[in-house]
């Protein structure tokens, strides 16, 4: 493995992204600051918190991977000293660790701002399932973005992520789901477990299946 | 060292519409190999293979003495590619692009990057994106000329150039051919470019290699041969004659063995020979294909 040149990619990769990203940091400031005001101004806050997450899942495949495609770059990559394993690795690390990186800025104030309420611990469990739905997204569109280069596949893939936040609401009527949300302090009950690691399930598995599907690929442009 | 730059032995590779198959190519060491085919022919298929970037699906492989697509990282250190279809950043500068691909080759050039750039014309703080088509082309080949590659992959580098970009291109190449241990593979459908600068030719159609050999051989074995029949009577068959093209009593022969002894046969059948005409590269190129599709040896 290269990982001088590895890392270059990924470089790369946050240099030629950096202002998209530096506005979803943008926004997720002043979500948190909407948010830490209180009030209506805290919920739009916590709303654009998530539009902010949701719209970060997407930006980075389709700047990164997806667009690289579409518009021939992937030729002038590949025809670098690079395997297509360190190709796959420069992605999946590069795309992880912006995403990461803004998301745990992100979740962490929003979360930090909610717990500093007194009183209002029972919503950190659901603020955590609903932080981590975003990431599962931007795992999905990272694995179908990687894998297909397909443009249509990845809008498909997000059209499904995006339309899958709509069903939220039939958590609530899972035992055990919304009892703790007026809890004073947050109740980990095994609904809510059982939740996060299914979405952490599916996290591993869409990375895992990216470098065994990237394994097996055989045309790469 | 290795003889041959590149050496592809009964490569193939299957897609539902097209099939490469049983490709043998090779391109020694110091040498230009143009490489000439129709649209949809498998140029690009085969020059993508080299790369690694498409695996074949059977036969073997061998990039500047290494096994591809298995050592494709080791190989591309050595590979300057360019395509008609690379495209660089379009928001990223110039500059950007030359510090990127410097800061991953130990072996490039700065000194000969301030020449190309000043050759081609270039200014190293313009974005892609603002670059017409041919500057854009230029900056691709730059960057891979400036790494000093010891081979060059060119997938139809002229393709949408005009005359004078396309002159330039071609100027440098055959510079850079000034070094011995260079070796360049051009792909083209400009029989011209290809005529220009080549070594070795290799033409290939639907998928296969119908011909190869150096380019001098070529333009010597090649002719056509204008006759006139004393009367209502077909042209005898020769050896070497690949085909007639008859129009009551005169007629246009073609071979691709030339000997002398072809027109003087001619002549003690009774058949005045009119003239024995050199054929271009194009030509040969065209005929090649027309015979070999309606399956005549050539």
């Amino acid at each position: 493995m290269n990982r001088a040149l590895v890392m270059r990619l990924i470089v790369k990769d946050w240099y030629l992204s950096r202002v998209p990203l530096a506005l979803v940091a943008l926004a997720g400031a002043v979500s948190t600051g909407l948010l830490y005001s209180g009030e209506t101004a805290g919920l739009a806050g916590l709303i654009s918190a998530l539009i902010a997450l949701v719209f970060l899942s997407i930006l980075i495949p389709q700047l990164t991977v997806v667009n690289e495609r579409k518009q021939g770059n992937l030729a002038f990559v590949m025809s670098l000293p690079i395997s297509p394993a360190e190709y796959t690795m420069s992605k999946v690390l590069g795309n992880l660790s912006a995403f990461v990186l803004l998301w745990a800025a992100i979740v962490g104030a929003v979360l930090g701002t909610i717990a500093s309420v007194p009183g209002a611990g029972g919503v950190i469990p659901l603020g955590v399932i609903a932080a981590l739905a975003p990431f599962v997204s931007f795992c999905l569109l990272l694995a179908v973005a990687i894998v297909t280069e397909s443009e249509l596949l990845s809008m498909v893939t997000m059209g499904i992520t995006n339309v899958a936040y709509s069903f939220w609401w039939f958590l609530f009527r899972l035992p055990g789901f919304a009892e703790g949300l007026k809890s004073p302090v947050p109740i980990w009950s095994d609904t809510i477990l059982t939740i996060i690691g299914g979405q952490i399930a599916v996290i591993v598995l869409a990375l895992a299946l990216t470098f065994y599907l990237q394994s097996r690929k055989t045309d790469f442009v | 060292m290795n003889e041959f730059a590149v050496q592809l032995t009964g490569v193939g590779k299957d897609y539902r519409f097209f099939s490469l198959n049983d490709v043998r190519l090779e391109v020694p060491v110091g040498q230009i190999m143009g490489f000439i085919g129709p649209n949809g022919a498998g140029k690009s298929t085969t020059i993508r293979i080299l790369m690694g970037l498409v695996h074949q699906d059977r036969g073997e492989v061998r990039v500047l003495g290494h096994s591809m697509p298995k050592e494709q990282a080791a190989a591309k250190r050595d590979i300057g590619f360019a395509s008609e279809d690379m495209r660089l950043y379009g928001s990223s500068t110039l500059d950007w692009h030359m510090r990127f691909v410097r800061s991953v080759y130990p072996s490039w050039d700065e000194s000969y990057a301030q020449t190309l750039l000043k050759r081609f014309d270039l200014r190293r703080e313009q974005r892609i994106t603002g670059m017409s088509h041919g500057q854009q082309v230029k900056a691709g080949l730059l960057l891979a000329l400036a790494r000093r590659p010891r081979l060059l992959i060119l997938d139809e580098p002229t393709t949408g150039l005009d005359p004078v970009a396309r002159h330039e291109v071609i100027r440098e190449l055959t510079a850079v051919m000034q070094d011995d241990h260079r070796s360049i593979l051009f792909s083209s459908h400009n029989t011209h470019d290809i005529e220009q600068i080549s070594d070795q030719i290799t033409f290939i159609d639907r998928g296969r290699i119908i011909d190869c050999r150096d380019k001098e051989s070529f333009l010597d074995r090649w002719r056509r041969i204008r006759v006139e029949l004393p009367g209502d009577v077909d042209v005898p068959a020769l050896p070497g004659i690949i085909g007639v093209l008859q129009t009551g009593r005169l007629a246009v022969a073609t071979t691709n063995a030339f000997d002398v002894s072809l027109p003087r046969a001619y002549e003690a059948a009774g058949i005045r020979v009119h003239a024995v005409e050199n054929m271009t590269l194009e030509e040969i190129f065209v005929t090649n294909v027309h015979y070999s599709r309606e399956g005549v040896a050539v």
